[in-house]
C-alpha cells in the first residue's frame, strides 16, 4: 500500500532535476570559466598592446622635449590629432594637462610613484567610463607622459559574451530538462508497465504479462515477471479447480445423503410417536438415536445451503424489511425473548428477510449458546451502512481463532462446538456476502464476544448470472461486490 | 556543508585567480640617449609664387634612387601631359638640385605621346630612355608613369620603342617599390610658407606614425608635430601634419619623418627647405 502513496512521476521529476541539476551546474562552470579565461586574455591583451603603444609614443614624445607651454600645447595636439588621448606632466608632483578633457582621469599616486621611479605602469579607472592610463617617464626627462585607452568596446564585448554565455546556458537548461525528462520518462516507462502488471495480477489478472520490448535489464526484469506471472496462474488455476472439485463432491454427498436422510428422519418421526412404548433399556438409545437423525438433517441441509451459495445457485428477493420486526420475530420464534434484548434505531432495510433472518439466527443462537441470557442486539445507523452488533458476556474466543472463525468446520473450542454442524458461521458469512454486507467478529477472552453486521443502507440491484427465476416480479440480484 | 565552503573556495580561488589587477607595474619605461642636433642645411632659392593663368604641376624626380615629388608652375595650356614631360626632361632645379633632387630623363631623352585611350597614355622614348641598365631605365618609367597618372584622365602608361610596345601598360602600382617610406607631397622646396605648415604626403612607416618638425636657418628646432598617417607598418597611408610655428620669417627647413622604436632616431628623413612668409 505504501506503492501507492507515492504520486505518480515523481520518480521521473527527481530524475530529471537530477539530469538538470548536472547540465547545469556543468554548463554553468563552464560558461563561468570560459568567460573568465576570456576576460583575462582580453584585459591583459588590452593592457600589453596599450603599453606597446605607450612605449612607442613615450620614444616620439621626446623630440617634444623641454616641455615648455608651447611644446605642452603642440605634444598634446599632436596626440590628439592622431586619435589618442593622453596626459602630460612636466615632472612629478606637477600637474598634467589632459589633450582631451573628456579623458582626463587623474593618475592615482600610485601609479605616478611608479612612473616616477621610471616604470612604465598603468591602472583601470574605478568608474563606468571604463579607461586605461599607461603611463612613463618621457626618456631623457622627468617629464611623463599618460595614455588614455578607452575600454568600452572590450568591456561591451564582454557583456555581450556574459549576455550570450547566460542565454547560452539557459538554452542549455532547457534543453537538459526536456532531454532528462524524455530519458526518464523513457526509464522509468518498464517501470510503470511493471506496476500496472501487478497491480492487475493483485486484483485477480492472472493472464496479464509484460511486453519484452528489450534485451537489457528490463527484458530480463519484464520475462522475470512473466515467468512469475505464469507460475502463480497455474498455482492458483490449481487451487481453484481443486476447491471446486472439493465443493462438486461435497454437493454430490450432499445431494446424495438427502434421500436416505429424508427416509431416515420420516422413520425417525415414527419411532419418536412409539417412544413411550419402548421397553425402558431400549428407550435412552432410541432417544440418541433420534437426536442423531436431527443432527444429521441438519448437516445435510446446511452442506446443500452451502453448497448452493458456492455454486451461486440462489437468488434474492428484495422488499422492506423492518429490522427490528425481524430480529423480535427471530427471538419470539425461538424462545430467547428473556435472553436476548433489542436496542436502538429501528430500521427498515430493502434486502432479503429470508438471508438476513438466516444470518441474524445464527449469530443470536451462537450468542445465547454461549453467551447466557446477556445477549444483546443493538441496531446503529453507520454512514451508508446499518450495523447489527450481536454481544453476549460468555467466555471470549481467543485472539488466534478470530482469523478463521468463519472457514467451515472450524472449530475454535470445544465449548463453542455443541449440537451446530461447523458450518454455521461459514453459511452466515456467505449469507452476509450475498447481501453485500460485512461480517467481522471482537472478542475479549473473559469479557464477550460482539458479531458485527455491517448492512448496506442503499444496495444496488445486480442481475446474477444463473440465479433463479424471481417469483411475483421480484428481480433476482446480488449486490455489488458479491 | 563541508561541500559547500569547498566549492565556495574554489569558486572565490577562480574567480581572484582570473580577475584582471586594475593597476601594475609593465617594466621599465623606455630610456635612449639624447638626440643629437639637427644637421645644418643651406636654404635653397625660394620657388616663384603662384600666379593666376598658370597651372601648376606635379614632377617625380628622384633622390636616393627613389622617387621624390616636386612641383612647377607654369602656364596653362591644354597639353598637360607634353609640358610634364618637358619639365621633367629638365630636370630638377638648382634649389631642387642641391636638396638631393635628380632626374634619369634629360634633354637627350626624345619623347612623343602618341595619345590617350580609355586611360592609358601612349608614349614612344627614344632607345637612350632605355640605356644603363634595368634598374635605372625602371626608375625613369617610374617618374613617367608617377608624373602622367596625376591627371585624372590618365590611370595607365604604355611605353613604346621603335613603334614597338616595351611591355604592357602600366600604373603607379607596378613601382609603389620606388617610393621611400615617407613622400612628402608638400611643401616643395622653396615653397613660401606660414604659420600653421601643413605637412601632407604618403608614408608606410612603423605604427603609421609620421613625424614632422621645423628647423630655422641655424638647424634649432622651432616646431614640431606627429601625426598617425591612414595606414601603416606595411602598407603605405596618407597623412597630413599642423606645423605650427611663432617666430619670424627666413629660410627653415621642414623636416619629414619616424622614429625608431628601438633607439628613438629619425628615420627616412625628408628635408623640404622652404621659406617662412
Amino acid at each position: 500500500m505504501a506503492a501507492r502513496d507515492v504520486s505518480p512521476g515523481r520518480l521521473r521529476r527527481r530524475l530529471t532535476v537530477a539530469f538538470v541539476l548536472v547540465a547545469g551546474v556543468s554548463a554553468a562552470v563552464l560558461a563561468v570559466g570560459a568567460y573568465l579565461m576570456v576576460r583575462e586574455a582580453r584585459l591583459d591583451g588590452s593592457v600589453q598592446q596599450a603599453a606597446a603603444d605607450a612605449r612607442y609614443h613615450l620614444i616620439v614624445a621626446r623630440q617634444f622635449l623641454p616641455l615648455d607651454d608651447d611644446r605642452t600645447a603642440s605634444l598634446l595636439a599632436s596626440f590628439e590629432g592622431s586619435g589618442r588621448h593622453v596626459l602630460a606632466g612636466t615632472g612629478p608632483g606637477a600637474g598634467v594637462v589632459a589633450s582631451n578633457t573628456a579623458f582626463a582621469p587623474t593618475p592615482s599616486q600610485r601609479l605616478r610613484t611608479e612612473v616616477a621611479a621610471g616604470q612604465l605602469a598603468f591602472e583601470r579607472t574605478s568608474g563606468g567610463d571604463h579607461l586605461l592610463v599607461v603611463g612613463g617617464r618621457i626618456p631623457g626627462s622627468v617629464a611623463e607622459l599618460y595614455v588614455v585607452t578607452g575600454e568600452g568596446r572590450l568591456y561591451a564585448d564582454l557583456n555581450q559574451l556574459r549576455t550570450a554565455l547566460l542565454a547560452g546556458w539557459a538554452v542549455v537548461v532547457l534543453v537538459a530538462a526536456g532531454v532528462g525528462h524524455t530519458l526518464a520518462r523513457r526509464t522509468l516507462d518498464p517501470v510503470a508497465r511493471a506496476s500496472r502488471a501487478a497491480r492487475a495480477v493483485a486484483e485477480g489478472l492472472l493472464a496479464t504479462r509484460l511486453p519484452v520490448q528489450s534485451r537489457d535489464e528490463f527484458g530480463a526484469w519484464a520475462e522475470s515477471f512473466n515467468e512469475m506471472a505464469a507460475a502463480l496462474e497455474a498455482k492458483i488455476g490449481d487451487l481453484s479447480r481443486a476447491q471446486a472439485r472439493e465443493r462438486r463432491f461435497t454437493a454430490d454427498v450432499a445431494h446424495e445423503l438427502r434421500t436416505p436422510v429424508t427416509a431416515l428422519v420420516a422413520e425417525a418421526s415414527l419411532l419418536r410417536e412409539y417412544l413411550d412404548r419402548l421397553p425402558s433399556d431400549a428407550r435412552r438409545p432410541a432417544e440418541l438415536l433420534l437426536a442423531d437423525v436431527v443432527r444429521l438433517r441438519r448437516l445435510v441441509e446446511d452442506l446443500i445451503e452451502i453448497s448452493r451459495l458456492d455454486a451461486r445457485r440462489v437468488s434474492l428477493f428484495r422488499r422492506p424489511v423492518d429490522l427490528t420486526a425481524l430480529l423480535e420475530t427471530i427471538v419470539q420464534a425461538r424462545g430467547w425473548t428473556g435472553q436476548v434484548r433489542i436496542t436502538g434505531e429501528r430500521v427498515t432495510l430493502h434486502t432479503d428477510p429470508r438471508r438476513l433472518e438466516r444470518v441474524l439466527a445464527n449469530l443470536l443462537a451462537n450468542a445465547v449458546n454461549h453467551g447466557g441470557s446477556g445477549v444483546t442486539a443493538t441496531i446503529r445507523p453507520t454512514g451508508d451502512e446499518v450495523t447489527v452488533t450481536v454481544a453476549d458476556r460468555g467466555p471470549g474466543i481467543p485472539p488466534e481463532h478470530l482469523a478463521h472463525l468463519f472457514e467451515r468446520f472450524y472449530k475454535a473450542d470445544p465449548s463453542r462446538t455443541g449440537a451446530g454442524s461447523g458450518l454455521g458461521l461459514a453459511i452466515a458469512y456467505e449469507n452476509a456476502r450475498l447481501l453485500g454486507a460485512r461480517l467481522w467478529v471482537d472478542s475479549t477472552p473473559g469479557v464477550g464476544t460482539q458479531f458485527h453486521l455491517g448492512l448496506p443502507a442503499d444496495a444496488a440491484p445486480q442481475t446474477l448470472p444463473g440465479s433463479d427465476p424471481a417469483p411475483d416480479g421480484w428481480a433476482p440480484t446480488v449486490p455489488a461486490g458479491g | 556543508m563541508r561541500r559547500v565552503l569547498v566549492l565556495a573556495a574554489v569558486v572565490m580561488l577562480l574567480v581572484t585567480g582570473c580577475s584582471n589587477p586594475r593597476s601594475g607595474s609593465l617594466g621599465a619605461a623606455p630610456t635612449l640617449a639624447p638626440s643629437g642636433p639637427a644637421g645644418t642645411f643651406t636654404p635653397p632659392n625660394v620657388a616663384d609664387p603662384v600666379r593666376p593663368g598658370t597651372i601648376t604641376i606635379q614632377l617625380w624626380f628622384t633622390r636616393d634612387d627613389r622617387l621624390s615629388p616636386t612641383r612647377r608652375t607654369r602656364p596653362a595650356t591644354l597639353a598637360t601631359s607634353r609640358l610634364s614631360l618637358t619639365e621633367l626632361t629638365a630636370g630638377p632645379s638648382p634649389a631642387e638640385s642641391r636638396a638631393g633632387l635628380t632626374t634619369g630623363l634629360s634633354a637627350e631623352t626624345p619623347f612623343t605621346i602618341e595619345g590617350i585611350s580609355g586611360g592609358v597614355e601612349t608614349v614612344r622614348f627614344g632607345p637612350a630612355f632605355y640605356t644603363g641598365g634595368s634598374a635605372a631605365a625602371r626608375l625613369r618609367q617610374a617618374q613617367v608613369v608617377y608624373t602622367l597618372t596625376q591627371f585624372p584622365t590618365v590611370s595607365r602608361v604604355r611605353f613604346t620603342a621603335d613603334g614597338q610596345p616595351a611591355g604592357a601598360p602600366v600604373g603607379r602600382g607596378e613601382y609603389a617599390d620606388l617610393l621611400p617610406p615617407v613622400v612628402v607631397l608638400d611643401p616643395v622646396i622653396g615653397q613660401r610658407v606660414t604659420s600653421p605648415i601643413t605637412v601632407t604626403g604618403t608614408a608606410d612607416v612603423f605604427e603609421a606614425t609620421v613625424n614632422a618638425r621645423l628647423l630655422d636657418a641655424d638647424g634649432k628646432q622651432i616646431a614640431t608635430a606627429f601625426t598617425t598617417a591612414s595606414c601603416g607598418s606595411g602598407c603605405r597611408g596618407d597623412f597630413r601634419i599642423r606645423l605650427p610655428y611663432k617666430s619670424g620669417g627666413g629660410v627653415a627647413t621642414v623636416e619629414t619623418y619616424w622614429v625608431s622604436p628601438k633607439d628613438g632616431s629619425r628615420r627616412d628623413v625628408v628635408s623640404v627647405p622652404v621659406r617662412l612668409g
